[in-house]
């Protein structure tokens, strides 16, 4: 049984001008000591469907407006308040892109990291326990460091101080979204070896949602990527990388500028994302498609599962060719 | 690169005054530029690259003239332009643009589109008529790959690359031979960065543009530029063709650099030379060389004395005492 099973997840929000949809029918599957990307560019729902996992969204404006999100075997839609602050911290954590904001700014960092454990490892609150957190993430001096408030740490310092506090509760299931962003390539490399080495000690999965594929070829099993609110293929990250699918994977990757084979010009997709209310019949990529034929338009196509893959495009290749030119 | 420069930098210092920390401490300076030398040539797009703190976001800004250089001296087509002033410092900034990393918090929210480009053109008198500006203002709108109809449009209706184009029209409009660019992608998305990457290419291509383009991005960059310096601590570690320096970097600092940038393909990936710690404080830099408390080869001499930035290849500068 996976550990996190998300299925057909639907999420509305009402604004001013009347409820859109945000994520449409997403399914998605962690299993134990997992890590599994969540890929898209703004407006694809990836953030919203982490968000929901530990129903974080506020409702209203956010409705959850179908589908199961399955943790450890229970339903998190359905369990009281009472439980689900339980299952905040205890079995699923989070940490997100600006530890700056994250972080209270008028408590000392080691009170931070201690209050975590005394709501959910009663027994280990105490400052050794915190110390060895904090060295653990490799904060160096940490005695002196419990006792600084997080301004006074960098911003690598900090992301390593929200780790310690989303992993001293040993959550099964950590929820990181785009956890390096704001921070400098040399300090992310540090930051996923961390990530890598806690994985492997602590036997915990992760859901990295992040925008960047590099960082899901670094560190993750299995990636899935999402376009519009919907998933649009998912599989091992090494195959959907090398080989991708889904015309819009393959566009995403063609539009990156690469280090190691660089390219004359990037292959931009044309138009953009469509935002949430504004989301075409049919194919929600057709639009930006080159390969789009006249009944992309009409029908959404379904997710169909190719050997180790699910890929929601009835022209993708079985595996590795090229893809297909619709006659 | 022997012709005539259109930008030189010769032993340029930023320092800025900080409070004292407590009250009989001495007050203390920040070098956030301390001590560089660069060139760029007419038509050439330089990479500025480096962590965040290491100057060069400073260095940028001195070069179009919004921080004044405590020491050093910059010369545009070989003119003096360190301490211009009033109408001389107004037409070096017709000469030299700037675009910026947040394409929403560099453009005035209560003005359209069209007024925020019409703003130099009317600065520089460069367009004589209400008609002329109109007309001048559509054409720049064309030229980034707007819709001539978006100069009624304000900011906030436009998505983040669509305004990153609008800074573009605007710096372009007073026809400039160099743009300093300080981030202008890192804040889009993907297939949106591409679109931008792509016009910036175009643009230098046809109009030979010359472009300072600084950026955290090392695939960005090798994608655009044909020369990168890398910045550590206000210094320049290493300097040259990008071909030469991120494809065989040769100071220990760029290598690390290079090797932290997250690779799409698992073939491509490289053996991960790890930094440890972080970069130090800018308000009390190491001894010598600046980056001898993190580095893998360091000897008793980088402690000591700095080394000096020195050619090791043809336009190729490394400041490394290891480095034969």
């Amino acid at each position: 049984m996976a550990l996190l099973d998300i299925r057909d997840l639907s999420v509305d929000f009402t604004r001013d001008d009347g409820r859109v949809r945000a994520i449409d029918r997403v399914s998605l599957r962690v299993e134990a000591n997992e890590v599994v990307g969540l890929v898209g560019e703004s407006g694809s729902g990836k953030t919203v469907t982490a968000l929901s996992i530990a129903r974080l969204l506020p409702c209203p404006p956010a409705r959850y407006a179908g589908g199961e999100i399955e943790l450890d075997g229970e339903d998190v839609l359905k369990v009281g308040t009472k439980r689900l602050s339980q299952l905040r911290g205890g079995q699923i954590s989070y940490m997100f892109q600006e530890p700056a904001t994250s972080l209270n700014p008028v408590h000392r960092v080691g009170v931070q990291v201690r209050e975590m454990l005394r709501r959910h490892r009663p027994a280990l609150a105490t400052d050794r326990e915190v110390v060895d957190w904090l060295r653990r993430v490799g904060i160096p001096a940490p005695e002196k460091r419990a006792r600084d408030f997080p301004h006074q740490l960098s911003g690598g310092m900090q992301q390593r101080v929200m780790i310690a506090m989303a992993l001293a509760s040993r959550p099964r299931l950590l929820v990181a979204d785009e956890p390096t962003t704001a921070l400098d390539v040399t300090i992310q490399a540090a930051i996923l070896e961390l990530l890598r080495e806690l994985r492997a000690e602590l036997g915990m999965s992760i859901l990295l949602i992040t925008h960047n594929l590099g960082l899901v070829a670094e560190i993750a099993d299995r990636m899935i990527v999402m376009y519009a609110g919907q998933v649009v293929e998912e599989g091992p990250v090494d195959d959907v990388l090398d080989h991708p699918a889904h015309p819009y994977t393959r566009a995403l990757l063609e539009s990156m500028p690469r280090l190691e084979a660089p390219r004359d010009r990037l292959a931009a997709i044309e138009g953009s994302v469509p935002t949430p209310g504004h989301w075409p019949t049919g194919c929600r990529f057709a639009p930006r498609c080159a390969l789009a034929r006249a009944e992309c338009r009409r029908a959404m196509p379904p997710l169909e599962r190719m050997g180790k893959r699910t890929v929601r495009c009835p022209w993708a290749p079985p595996t590795g060719a090229k893809i297909r030119e619709p006659a | 690169m022997s012709s005539s420069p259109l930008l030189e930098i010769h032993d340029l210092h930023v320092h800025y005054p900080v409070g004292r920390t407590t009250p009989f401490a001495p007050a203390s300076v920040l070098k956030a530029v301390d001590g560089v030398d660069l060139r760029l040539a007419p038509g050439e797009t330089l990479g500025l690259v480096g962590e965040s703190g290491c100057g060069k976001t400073t260095l940028g800004r001195a070069l179009v003239k919004l921080v004044q250089p405590t020491t050093g001296q910059l010369r545009f087509r070989g003119q003096d332009i360190t301490r211009l002033q009033g109408r001389e410092l107004l037409a070096y900034r017709k000469r030299v643009q700037m675009i910026f990393q947040d394409p929403a918090g560099s453009l005035n929210p209560r003005l359209t589109a069209g007024a925020s480009i019409a703003e130099p053109l009317r600065l520089h008198r460069l367009t004589r008529t209400a008609n002329a500006r109109r007309e001048r203002v559509a054409e720049l709108l064309r030229s980034v790959g707007l819709d001539p109809d978006h100069a009624q449009r304000y900011p906030h209706e436009f998505s983040g690359g669509q305004r990153q184009r609008i800074g573009l029209a605007r710096a372009l409009a007073v026809e400039p031979e160099l743009i300093v660019c300080d981030e202008p992608v890192s804040a889009l998305d993907v297939s949106v960065q591409a679109h931008v990457i792509n016009l910036l290419a175009d643009l230098q291509r046809a109009r030979g543009l010359s472009f300072l383009f600084i950026a955290h991005d090392l695939a960005v960059v090798a994608h655009l530029c044909q020369r990168v310096a890398v910045m550590y601590l206000g210094r320049i570690l290493e300097s040259g063709p990008t071909s030469a320096v991120l494809g065989t970097p040769r100071h220990p600092y760029t290598l690390a650099l290079r090797s932290a940038v997250p690779q799409v393909r698992p073939k491509e990936r490289q053996q991960r030379m790890p930094l440890p710690g972080e970069p130090p404080s800018p308000l009390d830099p190491p001894s010598g060389c600046a980056f001898h408390p993190r580095c893998p080869i360091g000897e008793d001499r980088c402690q000591r004395e700095r080394p000096a930035f020195r050619s090791i290849g043809p336009g190729h500068q490394v400041a490394c005492h290891a480095v034969e």
